[in-house]
């Protein structure tokens, strides 16, 4: 069972996203925001067929993501740097709705 | 207020600015290192690119901003005793009347009525009934037809005033807006244009695969493909198979050769979310066996073409990326900035990345570029500054950029490779491909904090002298925006007992010299220090770290998970003393051989 989303962009731009699945809270920058099921649910449905890790480009200050989706008995870790999932920027929009 | 029109010409504005960029350096760095300043400054192209989103985004903040400033001006002026609260409601710009600006438009109409003694028609009485919550909280016993009773009323003569008062706030809205319509009537025109070329590449989607829809829900979309809706019923149903329009995956995806693939060699987790998709597919369609993803498989029910799936993905794809470039080659940012990288002649320096001009555009990078001329290869840098919705860190970004392209060099170009050091870290191209390499560059975590903490004393300079670019005096922030500070604790102490020398062995490829100060051994160990960090902190385990932090402060008690995070912090930290340690001894030891040698 999903227990918990943590979605990181890092580098010259700073963002955590921590939703804590069972108990309906999502933390942006340790801020506590409003849980939105549907959005979260798209997200999800993105992420899952996402490749593990997309690379890295030779850029400097280029966006890295770092997904996590931690189950009971699974963390499973999704990342790229200046690479991204073809989809990338739908599920950038999506998250934007959702801070 | 923000410095809007600058950002809403970003592209121009930070070109212009580039003097005052050079005078921020050269006060930090010295007089003495002007010329080079200047020269590498000039030398680089630099664009900042704003996407419809951004723009968008940008003139929200500004009608925030003037609404704040005129809603103070109407807190001190007002004449009612009702709240600023009741009169203007929740207010976040002037564009939508406020409850004062609908008693307004009743009264005025009323007055017009009333010595035309016509007070009994629909328009007043729909003007009234707009007015009535703000009416009814001074006494809620007037209505429509007993107003004139209350026309000398001290409280509705006081709404009469901030009436006046409020038509005034809003032609100064207005005017306010003025200088910025061009901007405004150019973001509505993105948003119409985005929206119709977006429409015309989902028609053209889900024409190339209506054979994967039922009769029943082809018919529903007839009148949509035929222009007749401006959108289809039973948006759920096609949104669902096909993925919306505006982001997201639809159930078919979830039988793509990717999902496939996941089904057997994936995640537990990844497996059942395929398996619920799938299901809810099969459901659409109006096959219900339950929930049990086995039962499908059993029932032998028909399941869609992998190939025919796959075809569906790529068509999507292709039609977002069609739809995506027709509106980004459309736009001014990216017309402007296609044509500075064509003209600036730069080996692989192709068409701006899409990703620039989409959504939150708040990126910024340093792209490492070479020429060739008569005098062999020369650098080419591109600096970007993209504007997003974090306008108040744009001064930083800047810094950040340039301080990059202050320390960058061009070590050798061989073999069709080219080598470039920018501070410690070394970055190789190949120039026939233009693809980078995807090896993690050796010093790439030490070398970003360590260009943030000189950014971060370049910003400071710039504060002290006024020196401003985008951002003004009361807007500028520059610490805790970036996640390379997560490593502060590892550097600090490092950085500044050994300011000078790290200053000096970061230009022009000059990496010996921090070597022959503090042991190139030494140095990297403390390099090694940040995959350990990252090995243990990265993402989100950082922000689990600074609770188990926090909770010590606090003397609350620690759970088994902050303990281990601790203790691995701690080690960091111990290991972290000894380097330094070590470092120092180093220097010591150098020193007095230095000494000695100088004194035979």
């Amino acid at each position: 069972m999903l227990k918990e989303i943590n979605i990181n962009i890092l580098g010259l731009n700073n963002l955590n996203i921590n939703i804590d699945i069972l108990n309906n809270k999502i933390k942006n920058n340790n801020k506590e925001i409003k849980f939105n099921y549907e959005i979260i649910s798209k997200l999800i449905n993105m992420i899952v067929l996402w490749k593990y890790d997309y690379g890295r480009d030779n850029e400097f200050d280029s966006e890295e993501f770092i997904i996590e989706l931690i189950t009971d008995n699974e963390n499973i870790i999704y990342k790229g740097k200046g690479n991204y999932p073809e989809n990338y920027d739908d599920f950038k929009s999506l998250l934007g709705e959702l801070v | 207020m923000k410095n809007y029109m600058a950002f809403f010409d970003s592209n121009n504005y930070i070109k212009k600015m580039i003097p005052t960029i050079i005078e921020v350096f050269v006060a930090y760095y010295g007089e003495d290192k002007r010329d080079e300043i200047t020269a590498k400054f000039n030398n680089a192209l630099v664009v900042s690119p704003i996407s419809s989103e951004s723009l968008s985004s940008m003139i929200l903040k500004l009608k925030k901003d003037i609404t704040s400033q005129l809603i103070e001006e109407f807190k001190k002026n007002k004449h009612s005793n009702l709240s600023t609260n009741d009169l203007l409601g929740n207010v976040f710009n002037f564009d939508f009347n406020v409850p004062i600006k609908y008693f307004s438009d009743f009264y005025k109409e009323y007055v017009n009525e009333y010595n035309n003694k016509n007070i009994d028609n629909d328009n007043l009485e729909k003007k009234f009934h707009r007015t009535i919550e703000l009416i009814s909280k001074i006494n809620p016993k007037i209505t429509l037809s007993n107003f004139y009773q209350y026309l000398n009323d001290e409280e509705i003569l006081n709404l009469v005033k901030d009436s006046e008062l409020i038509d005034k706030i809003y032609n100064e809205y207005n005017e306010f807006l003025k200088d910025y319509n061009s901007y405004i009537k150019y973001s509505e025109s993105l948003k119409n244009l985005y929206s119709i070329i977006k429409k015309k590449y989902r028609k053209e989607f889900i024409l190339d695969n209506l054979d994967l829809l039922d009769d029943n829900l082809k018919n529903i979309i007839n009148d949509y493909l035929n222009d007749k809706l401006y959108n289809y019923k039973d948006r759920e149903k096609i949104d669902g198979i096909f993925g919306s329009s505006y982001g997201g995956n639809g159930y078919l995806d979830f039988f793509s050769s990717i999902a496939n693939d996941k089904l057997l060699n994936g995640r537990d987790f990844e497996k059942k979310e395929i398996k619920n998709n799938r299901v809810k597919y099969f459901n659409t369609m109006g096959i219900n066996l339950g929930s049990n993803y086995d039962d499908y498989v059993q029932a032998n029910i028909s399941f869609p073409n992998v190939e025919r799936v796959d075809k569906l993905i790529n068509d999507k794809n292709k039609y977002n990326e069609l739809a995506s470039q027709e509106f980004i080659k459309n736009t001014k940012s990216y017309i402007d900035i296609y044509k500075e990288q064509k003209d600036f002649d730069a080996i692989n320096l192709n068409e701006p990345k899409d990703i620039l001009f989409k959504g939150n555009s708040s990126l910024a990078n340093s792209s490492t570029y070479v020429r060739e001329t008569d005098n062999g290869f020369k650098l080419a840098p591109v600096v970007t500054i993209g504007i997003g919705y974090d306008l108040e860190g744009t001064d930083h970004k800047i810094i950040h950029e340039f301080n990059h392209l202050y320390e960058l060099t061009l070590n050798a170009v061989m073999n069709n490779k080219a080598e470039y050091v920018c501070g410690w870290d070394i970055v190789e191209d190949d120039l026939t491909n233009n693809i980078s390499s995807d090896e993690k560059r050796e010093y790439e975590l030490f070398n970003e904090i360590i260009n943030e903490k000189i950014t971060q004393e370049i910003c400071e300079k710039m504060q002290e002298k006024n020196l401003h670019i985008f951002n003004g005096q009361s807007d500028f922030m520059y610490k805790g925006l970036t996640s390379y500070e997560h490593t502060n604790f590892i550097v600090d102490s490092f950085f500044n007992k050994y300011k000078e020398d790290i200053i000096k062995s970061r230009s022009n490829g000059n990496m010996r010299h921090i070597f022959d100060v503090v042991g190139e051994d030494n140095f990297n160990a403390m390099n090694d220090l940040f995959y350990v960090f990252q090995d243990n902190f990265n993402g989100s385990k950082y922000y689990s770290l600074c609770s188990a932090i926090s909770k010590i402060n606090n003397n609350e008690e620690l759970s088994d998970k902050d303990k281990d995070l601790i203790k691995k912090y701690q080690l960091i930290q111990t290991k972290r003393d000894k380097i330094l340690e070590k470092m120092a001894e180093y220097k010591e030891l150098n020193y007095m051989n230095n000494n000695e040698i100088n004194s035979k």
